[in-house]
């Protein structure tokens, strides 16, 4: 006769035995999350629309506080509406009535300056009095959604109001950190000091936005979940890899931080080397946060560096003139409002990179980035070699096109892959077709904004999408030759591209020298 | 195509949403029934209209009808961006109005769909670069398909330096030389294929074979005469440059081009008084006086979206057209 079956005995609490199997990350507590500069663009635009999707979603804990600080004066009320509108503007859902009205309970705002010692003591008694009334267990997570220049004064006054037990103590802290950390090797490293002075690093939380994307996120999936794909990604069948991060837009308001950060600092030390090291890493052994974040490391660290001359040779730098968006005319960057005329700030960056291990030796990755070019898209193409220059690849004069497959980020997330086709018919004619997967049309719906994920990751302690101490760092380490070089160079005249065309002259000729050219996305 | 089979979704939209409302015209095409994306190619047509007045939305059915984009389309799935062009305007600026189309056919259990944008334009030309490149996939090549007279209506050079291909049709042409000289700075950049050169290919596959079985040589020599229908000036031209070309003729030699009202040949083609070709509609009959029989090769029947369509299949360059033109560059400048 078969034995009853014996129940698990209780390991851990009802709520870690219940998600067993859940494939979301399930915040295990609710938590109060404090948004410094709550009432900034970022809040509006990109955190309250996500914390409300999380809301509609059921991700959310159930009586987590959403509590924004800033030096205006706002009532919760207010607030609320301040949320409201972001959510109706930004939101990827309409915003609905019953959800908000579940959901902006959960929001409160506390007036109070960084600059002042003494504020963060009324911050410290409203958001016990908050926790207290909802019964939280008083986790908390501290969002810097502050100018830079307030990263390390935002901590010390966390310190200096004893709001954080550095560890993973409970209740737990954990701080989310914007970009940019830094604006050069030196100054990223007093910030990540300044943090590590409170928090440790296993409660910090660096975000790169781009790591959120699904698109991204589906890298890893494409290469590793897929035997087609990973024995070809490397020096022996692929030519080379392109990167394409193109903006419409020009700096628009953001004049006063853009003068100070340009292309290479803004795109390419940060989101950029993650999508290198992404495309490009060896399959950790495990999805372990750690274990992945080595991997990324290793590519850095494996970059060959650019230095001295060879910044001339390997990277462009350019500038956007008067041009068109959408057929309508736009000033050139020195021309708009904010920008000195006679700035040298670069809008456009294109780079010739190698990445030196026995995978990728000898294969270039091109990665180019830039405001005000003809469309808003991201793209890495992956160029398989030729086929040899026989059969039907001998005709010297109309080559085949070569493999590609090519990763949509932004707009119209998916993949495609160039591959030659016979075009039906007599003769053998051949033409070059996609396979292509739109994520929009298969999924269906939309897919969620990259702070969702972001946010829920941190609520559940997970890691892996965000940017560890010595990955920011290696990053920094590697541009700073390439910004050194280029504060060397304060007369040589700075390439140009009218705004809506794909960069300058000097990008095409970095690539075209190799016997390759741009794929536009 | 059976017009049954081919559906539209239409909806006006405006500059900046024009890639969400395609997404988003996909989600509900697709919520209807099955039907896979297609594209092989942009094709960018560029024609001159009135200006449309913001908002207006596009009436799908009357391009249909004025152009053959939905045939072409069917029989070479393409992402079709359409500019509506009105080049008295002067000022620089965004698209007076945009609509964004899915329009599916095919069998129900075989369906597929393509993209069509649609740019109501009432800026000035340089505007237009930036507005199509905003809309090309970089993925697949793109051509240039230009529906208007070449030697009225010339290109801009910042609107085919983004093209793989370059499709007209030279019988648009109320001025031969224009037309070729129209061509002067495309034809060593792109692939040419001039849907008008296809309704050559059985007249050229015909001589070439005459030729083969008479002797080359003594035609080099002879006088070659061309006669042709009213309206089919460019195709005899064509055959003049093809003959250049390919007979290395210098500037002197040159055939007696004719038109003749009451022909029943489209053109035909006389080397001095032993050969003649003469094409019309449905052959090309190929008469020798003493050098063999005469024969007689078919013409296929193709429509105009059948035509455009395989051009655009073709992509790589034609090497014949490209001599053919060139010769007659040479000849048309000097
Ligand atoms: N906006 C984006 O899309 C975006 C994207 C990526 C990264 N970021 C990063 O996110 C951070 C915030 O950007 P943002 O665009 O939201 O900037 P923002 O609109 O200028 O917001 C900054 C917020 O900080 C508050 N603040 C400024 N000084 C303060 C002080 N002394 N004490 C307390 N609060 C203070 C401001 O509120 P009061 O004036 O009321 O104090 C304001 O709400 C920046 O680090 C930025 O680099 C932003």
């Amino acid at each position: 006769m078969p034995e009853a079956p014996v129940l698990n005995p209780p390991k851990d609490s009802l709520f870690e035995q219940l998600k067993v199997g859940e494939t979301l990350p399930i915040a295990v507590e609710p938590a109060s999350i404090v948004i410094f500069g709550g009432a900034g663009d970022l809040a509006h635009r990109k955190l309250l629309p996500a914390l409300y999707n999380l809301h509609v979603d059921g991700l959310l804990p159930p009586r987590s506080a959403i509590v924004g600080v800033g030096r205006k004066a706002m009532t919760d009320e207010e607030y609320r509406a301040f949320a409201k509108d972001g959510i109706t503007q930004f939101s990827r859902r309409p915003l609905d009535e019953h959800a908000w009205e579940t959901f902006a309970p959960n929001l409160f705002f506390v007036t109070a300056s960084i600059d002042d010692d003494a504020s963060l003591a009324p911050l410290g008694s409203r958001l016990d009095v908050i926790e207290h009334e909802r019964e939280l267990p008083g986790h908390r997570i501290y969002y810097l959604a502050v100018p830079p220049s307030l990263f390390v004064p935002t901590v010390k006054q966390l310190q200096r109001a004893r709001f954080v037990a550095k560890g993973q103590g409970h209740p737990w802290a954990r701080i989310i950190v914007e970009k940019p950390i830094g604006h050069d090797l030196d100054s990223a490293r007093a910030i990540n000091d300044a943090i590590a002075d409170v928090f440790d690093e296993r409660q910090i939380y660096r975000i790169d936005h781009y790591l959120g994307k699904e698109t991204v996120q589906n890298i890893l999936v494409l290469r590793f979940a897929n035997s087609i794909f990973e024995p070809l990604f490397n020096q022996k069948y692929i030519d080379h890899v392109q990167i394409t991060v193109a903006e419409s837009e020009g700096v628009g308001t953001r004049a006063g931080y853009y003068e100070q950060a340009g292309a290479l600092r803004d795109m390419v030390q940060n989101h950029m080397l993650q999508l290198l090291a992404m495309v490009s890493m060896e399959p950790p052994h495990s999805l372990d946060a750690d274990v992945v974040r080595d991997e990324k490391l290793e590519v850095i660290q494996s970059l060959r560096p650019i230095e001295g001359r060879a910044v001339a040779d390997c990277v462009v730098r350019a500038q956007y003139t008067a041009g068109f968006d959408m057929g309508r005319p736009v000033p050139g960057y020195r021309e708009e409002p904010g920008v000195d005329p006679n700035s040298r700030t670069e809008t456009y960056v294109a780079l010739q990179i190698w990445i030196d291990n026995w995978r990728w030796a000898g294969v270039p990755f091109f990665m180019r980035t830039g405001k005000r070019l003809p469309k808003r898209a991201s793209e890495i193409s992956v160029q398989l070699k030729e086929v040899p220059p026989i059969l039907f690849n001998a005709n010297r004069s109309s080559k085949l096109d070569p493999n590609v497959l090519s990763i949509r980020i932004q707009p119209d997330e998916g993949f495609a892959l160039g591959i030659s086709s016979k075009i039906p018919g007599p003769r053998v004619r051949v033409y070059p077709v996609q396979m292509d997967f739109h994520y929009g049309s298969t999924f269906g719906g939309t897919s969620p904004e990259a702070y969702e994920r972001l946010l829920l990751d941190v609520m559940a302690g997970d890691q892996t999408l965000f940017m560890r101490r010595d990955m920011v760092e290696a990053a920094w380490q590697w541009v700073m030759p390439i910004l050194n070089r280029w504060a060397e160079q304060t007369t040589e005249p700075l390439p140009t591209y009218p705004a809506g065309e794909w960069g300058p002259p000097e990008a095409d000729r970095l690539i075209e020298a190799t016997g390759r050219r741009w794929r536009n996305p | 195509m059976a017009q049954s089979l081919i559906d539209r979704a239409w909806r006006a939209t405006t500059p900046d949403e024009i890639e969400p409302d395609l997404a988003a015209l996909w989600r509900e095409v697709g919520q209807q029934r099955r039907v896979a994306r297609a594209v092989l190619s942009n094709l960018v047509v560029v024609r001159e209209r009135p200006a449309a007045r913001a908002g207006d939305a596009v009436n799908a059915d009357e391009i249909a009808k004025d152009l053959t984009l939905d045939e072409v389309v069917a029989r070479h799935p393409s992402r079709v961006i359409l500019i509506q062009h009105n080049p008295a305007t002067q000022t620089a600026c965004a698209p007076s109005a945009v609509s964004v189309g899915i329009i599916t056919f095919g069998p129900p259990h075989a369906r597929y769909g393509v993209e069509q944008i649609v740019v109501q334009s009432a800026c000035a030309e340089q505007s237009l670069p930036s507005i199509i490149r905003r809309l090309l996939r970089g993925d697949v090549p793109t051509s240039v398909w230009w529906t208007d007279d070449l030697s009225e209506a010339p290109p801009l050079d910042g609107i085919v330096a983004m093209a793989r291909q370059f499709v007209y049709d030279s019988r648009r042409w109320r001025d031969v030389r224009g037309g070729v000289l129209a061509l002067a700075t495309l034809h060593r950049r792109l692939d040419l294929a001039d849907v008008n050169w296809r309704r050559l290919t059985p007249l050229r596959h015909a001589l070439i074979h005459a030729c083969g079985a008479a002797d080359a040589d003594h035609l080099r020599r002879a006088n070659v005469e061309i006669v042709h229908r009213a309206a089919e000036g460019a195709l005899a031209w064509l055959v003049v440059g093809w003959l250049s070309a390919r007979l290395e003729w210098g500037g002197g030699a040159s055939p007696r081009v004719a038109e003749s009202r009451d022909s029943n040949e489209l053109i035909s083609i006389s080397v001095g008084t032993d050969l003649t070709a003469a094409l019309n509609e449905h052959r090309v009959l190929v008469t020798r006086r003493g050098s063999g029989p005469s024969f007689t090769v078919s013409v296929p029947h193709e429509g105009e979206a059948d035509a455009v369509a395989a051009e655009l299949r073709n992509l790589g360059h034609d090497a014949c057209l490209r001599d053919a033109v060139t010769a007659l560059l040479a000849r048309f400048s000097a």
